[in-house]
């Protein structure tokens, strides 16, 4: 790709990531933080990158692997002031399904969002979520079951009818 | 139903994202650029520190002049490097590793990236050498970095012989995220040697005993862990900085 390709690319996938990532972080900051630090590292890396098939599924997973260890370092870290305030509410311009949905997915790990995003929303098969986020075929399968079901637990929704084929 | 999911999960997105703009490329390239600087940074730190622990109690890094008997440490007990350091062509480094932990290469070699690449003799057996190379190895970044703070010259005084060096190598994933959980091998005084092809530190190779240990980066300080201790095995790296790298 020529010099201005990173631009190219970068122009093209954004808005495309952020609405994952927003799905898993559920909040468009920490999303748009997310995306950019994944993105700076894509620009480091660009020559390499360039010549990728996907190179927009590495900055998916980059971004999902920091939205994982921002999790991770926010459990551990901070997990006493988290119980002492209330938790983050979604944004106030959101549809009241929307708001249903969001909330809902704020109780489910992120592991689960991530799988639930990159099956459903992306449209990833199972074996392809493996591959993207780095862990076993079996993971994503549970985890899609689990979250689905808790999903269908908080939308009140029939588990049977939420809770589809694994692709 | 999956269907309505799916629909549900497209619709919460675009309401997520509907006034988000997209940043300027430049500012994202800044942005790596920075962390590119902060992890170097960060190498920079995590030797020192290594260099700060092995100096022990009373010993600055700077102004020791000869190398006392004994130190304390695990050093001590390694045995003197008989590694033959490897050869490395004209801007590059090379580098070999006896007995390689998991994620090392045993033999390794490329251009050398280092911005920074020589020495400086200050006097008083005092020498400063800096070399940072960065090499592809299977979907990671090795960071090989030589620090010399102090190196002294071994007696009687060899003008390009030295005792006292650093060499710490890491190894970084491809996203470079979480670096500084990541284990280091560090060759370390008494008995590591560096030798000086060229007097301004431009061509050299450095050999020694290592351990593996790990900086682990809480807040603002840096701890050092020993994953593994001194097993004999060492590690020697060549350098070659005389075309522009």
């Amino acid at each position: 790709m020529a010099d201005d390709s990173f631009e190219r690319f970068y122009t093209a996938t954004y808005a495309r990531l952020l609405r994952q990532l927003a799905l898993v972080t559920g909040d468009r900051g920490d999303a748009e933080e997310l995306l950019q630090e994944a993105f700076g590292r894509a620009a480091l890396r660009w020559r390499r990158l360039a010549d990728y098939e996907a190179p927009e599924a590495w900055v998916r997973r980059v971004a999902m692997r920091l939205a994982t260890d921002r999790a991770r370092r926010a459990r551990r870290r901070t997990a006493a002031l988290l119980r002492l305030r209330p938790s983050p509410q979604p944004a106030a311009d959101l549809s009241v399904e929307s708001l249903d949905l969001a909330s809902s997915m704020r109780k489910l790990s992120v592991g689960q969002r991530q799988v639930i995003v990159l099956h459903h929303l992306v449209g990833l098969t199972v074996d392809e979520v493996a591959g993207q986020l780095g862990i076993p075929a079996g993971t994503v399968k549970t985890r899609l079951a689990r979250g689905r079901a808790a999903l269908a637990r908080h939308l009140e929704v029939k588990d049977g009818e939420v809770v589809g084929n694994d692709g | 139903m999956t269907d309505d999911l799916q629909q549900r999960l497209d619709r919460l997105a675009t309401e997520l994202t509907a006034a988000s703009t997209v940043p300027p490329p430049a500012a994202v390239r800044r942005l790596g650029r920075r962390r590119r600087y902060r992890q170097v940074a960060l190498l920079a730190v995590v030797a020192v520190a290594l260099a700060g622990l092995a100096a022990g109690p009373g010993d600055g890094l700077l102004g020791r002049g000869d190398e006392p008997a004994g130190v304390a440490g695990p050093a001590a007990t390694a045995p003197a490097p008989t590694l033959q350091p490897p050869r490395a062509a004209r801007g590059q480094v090379a580098v070999v590793i006896q007995d390689p932990p998991p994620g090392f290469p045993e033999r390794i070699s490329g251009r050398i990236s280092a911005r920074n690449c020589g020495g400086l003799d200050t006097g008083a057996n005092i020498y400063r050498q800096l070399v940072i190379a960065e090499l592809p190895y299977r979907g990671q970044r090795m960071v090989f970095n030589v620090l010399t703070w102090p190196a002294t010259k071994e007696p009687p005084l060899q003008p390009r012989n030295f005792r006292a060096p650093w060499v710490v190598a890491s190894r970084q994933p491809p996203d470079g995220n979480g670096g500084e959980d990541r284990p280091f091998l560090v060759a370390e005084r008494p008995q590591t040697r560096l030798h000086l092809d060229r007097a301004d530190g431009t061509r050299g190779s450095i050999v020694g005993a290592y351990r593996v240990v790990r900086g682990v980066s809480r807040g603002s300080t840096t701890t050092i862990e020993t994953v593994r201790n001194l097993t004999g095995a060492q590690l020697a790296m060549t350098w070659n900085c005389t075309s522009a790298p």
